[in-house]
């Protein structure tokens, strides 16, 4: 990590370090307050618009930290919805994005979201009642009941704009994630010691490890790449999104069955920090886009590109 | 950063189509350790593209790291013909300018930027591959030098080198990396032969060199005597972080641009995607050697995941064949038929992640 962002990442160590990931059945983590009166949803965002200054990289910083905690909370989401609406419902609760109704992120502690679909122009919507459901971290996807009334949104970024800052924020979310598994799965190897001596000395062991290690590198890459993008040139913040998105769900799916691996039956328990990570890896790895869809996204891109732009435009 | 980059990749660009039109090279995948052609890498060192990172006053351009990656990227990319310098240029000048005498530098790296030094890696032997500090081969002192007894194998180009690195052991010892010297040989010296090493493709590129009683000048020696070890696996993670460990079968990938139906589109993507994390790779290593940093651990990444990547492009590229027979002259064939080394050469992946291992442990 570059000098640049060592002060955000000093700011969010203070904030999260100590922190128990488990969060109360039925509310939201006792944290989220906290994280609101410093402003995090509005990191990022144009002073113009309501936000409190800073870069789209020391949001994503601050996701990923939040990430690697192991706490869930809405950040992510509100963050987007702050980026569409500016100043517009400051004083509203919690406003989450969603770019689709059946699975709307904690829409039930929500007064309201703002819905960005696929084909149609984005609106908000005060919540009314939801039909609760959840992923595979336990965080609340409920499905919303569109029977209040919408006021639409013209001067929303269109939905292409809106899935990719979502999306991002997702990447950076499984970096954090990733970060966290690895660290825990460090830490166990180097203490735990089997057959007379710690795991890390056993050679399979040190090998799962470092590439684990390698995943998280490329992750790390791909994200900062994007970031970069979205920040230099937006034209092509979409393409470097599906990259990084990609890249960080491969990284997932590979970094949390070693995790879990590496742990053996210490990492399985409820007890045992590690899910709180773990979790939110397969979790998330199919959220804002299935790993499945953005390959194909960018699959046809490239299908339908000579070389010459798949080299330039596409991967650059 | 560099600001005539845009125009120095225009340029490569330029250089390789011309080669290309006029039939004088024909893009081939893994062309960095297969397509020998010296009169293409005179023509690179006419434009300062060989040893581009190195002083002025010993041939090079003063130019970064990132202007290297440029080049290197961009004749990858051409499936250009660059086997005889490749080796020279990317790893031995370096080394020789990173431990080298003034002597040594002033004799050796001229002749790499201009293209007429060409290199081959005396480093494995029939008993030290992935355990390089095994090697065997004697260095022995007599007067104004050392005498070399030994044997090296898979030893690219030497059958058309003018020079060779050598590792050889300068002492016996109970710890093999103790007592390991590096040196650079004429290959016209007397006492080496060549003998070549037909890969299963038929390709003839390794061989066997066999050194006997060769004598050496003192000043022939890289960097400390005894030191070697640390030396040559220096040179070995500046080595592994070029685009070279991602783009071997490029030309299969830009192949399937054409050949993939959109069944084949979601594993195209992935391959697109992790194209796109390896190239940021590259240029996060160029940009810490431009730092002067020791990119290890972003090095061993790299390879580690690009010779993957290299082989999952195959992979994607034989699902899309139709006949289902695969020429092994053709491109695709004659990767497949190479690929079982991208993950060997230059330290093999197991060897990568015990190097990772090990900085994992440390810190």
């Amino acid at each position: 990590m570059s000098t640049e962002n060592s002060l955000i990442t000093e700011v969010a160590a203070d904030v999260l370090s100590g922190v128990d990931p488990q969060a109360p059945t039925g509310a939201l983590h006792p944290l989220w307050p906290t994280l609101v009166e410093l402003g995090w949803p509005q990191v990022g965002v144009a002073e113009a618009r309501g936000g409190v200054g800073g870069t789209l990289r020391d949001l994503t910083e601050l996701v990923a930290a939040t990430a690697a905690s192991g706490v869930s909370v809405p950040l992510a989401e509100a963050s987007v919805a702050r980026w569409i609406l500016g100043a517009e419902l400051e004083s509203a609760p919690l406003v989450v994005a969603a770019t689709s109704t059946d699975a709307v992120p904690w829409a039930r502690f929500a007064s309201h979201v703002v819905v960005c679909l696929e084909r149609g122009s984005a609106y908000l919507v005060e919540r009314g009642e939801v039909e609760p459901g959840e992923n595979l971290a336990g965080e609340p996807r409920d499905a919303l009941r569109l029977t209040a009334t919408t006021t639409p949104l013209p001067d929303a970024p269109p939905h292409e704009d809106v899935l990719a800052r979502s999306a991002l924020l997702n990447a950076a979310a499984l970096l954090g994630a990733a970060r966290g598994a690895y660290e825990h799965t460090r830490e166990h190897v180097a203490q735990r010691e089997q057959f007379g001596r710690p795991l890390i000395a056993l050679k399979a062991v040190a090998n799962a490890l470092a590439e684990m290690r390698v995943h998280l590198g490329a992750t790390e890459t791909a994200v900062a790449r994007a970031v970069r993008v979205h920040e230099q040139e937006p034209g092509r913040a979409l393409v470097a999104t599906a990259a990084a998105k990609i890249t960080a769900a491969r990284a997932a799916t590979s970094i949390a069955r070693s995790a879990h691996q590496l742990h053996g039956a210490m990492g399985v328990t409820r007890e045992h920090p590690l899910h709180h990570v773990t979790r939110k890896l397969w979790a998330w790895r199919d959220e804002c886009g299935t790993e499945r869809s953005w390959s194909i996204e960018l699959g046809r891109i490239a299908l339908g590109s000579d070389e010459p732009e798949l080299w330039e435009r596409t991967t650059a | 950063m560099d600001s005539s980059l845009g125009e120095l990749r225009r340029e490569v660009r330029g250089l390789c189509r011309e080669w290309r039109e006029a039939g004088r090279y024909r893009p081939r995948p893994d062309a960095w350790l297969r397509s020998f052609d010296l009169a293409f890498s005179r023509e690179l060192a006419g434009r300062g593209w060989l040893g581009m990172t190195w002083p002025k006053a010993l041939g090079g351009g003063e130019r970064s790291n990132r202007a290297r990656l440029v080049l290197t990227e961009e004749l990858l990319r051409a499936g250009a013909p660059v086997a005889a310098h490749w080796i020279g240029d990317r790893q031995i000048g370096p080394s020789v300018l990173r431990h080298g005498t003034e002597r040594l530098q002033r004799e050796i790296l001229p002749g790499i930027a201009a293209g007429e030094f060409v290199f081959c890696l005396g480093m494995s032997e029939p008993d030290a591959g992935s355990d390089l500090a095994a090697v065997r081969t004697a260095a022995t002192r007599v007067p104004g030098g050392w005498r070399i007894d030994g044997r090296k194998i898979w030893t690219s180009h030497a059958h058309r080198a003018t020079h060779a690195y050598l590792l050889a052991r300068s002492e016996r010892s109970e710890v093999k990396h103790v007592g390991l010297t590096e040196f650079v040989l004429d290959m016209t010296a007397s006492g080496v032969s060549v003998s070549p090493i037909v890969d299963m493709a038929g390709s003839h590129h390794f061989n066997e060199v066999v050194f006997e009683d060769v004598f050496v000048p003192e000043h022939r020696v890289i960097g400390a005597v005894g030191n070697g070890w640390a030396q040559v696996t220096e040179q070995l993670s500046y080595e592994r972080g070029g685009p070279e460990r991602v783009l071997s079968t490029y030309p299969v990938l830009a192949g399937l641009l054409d050949a993939a139906d959109d069944g084949l589109a979601a594993e195209v993507g992935e391959l697109v995607a992790r194209l796109a994390t390896l190239r940021a790779l590259c240029v996060q290593v160029a940009d810490s050697l431009d730092a002067g940093e020791a990119p290890v651990r972003a090095a061993a990444t790299l390879k580690y995941l690009g010779t993957a990547f290299e082989r999952d492009v195959l992979e994607c590229a034989r699902r899309a064949t139709g006949s289902g027979v695969i020429a092994p002259e053709s491109p695709l064939g004659e990767a497949i038929l190479a690929a079982p080394g991208f993950s060997i050469r230059g330290g093999s992946s197991e060897v990568l992640l015990s190097i990772l291992a090990k900085q994992e442990v440390r810190r």
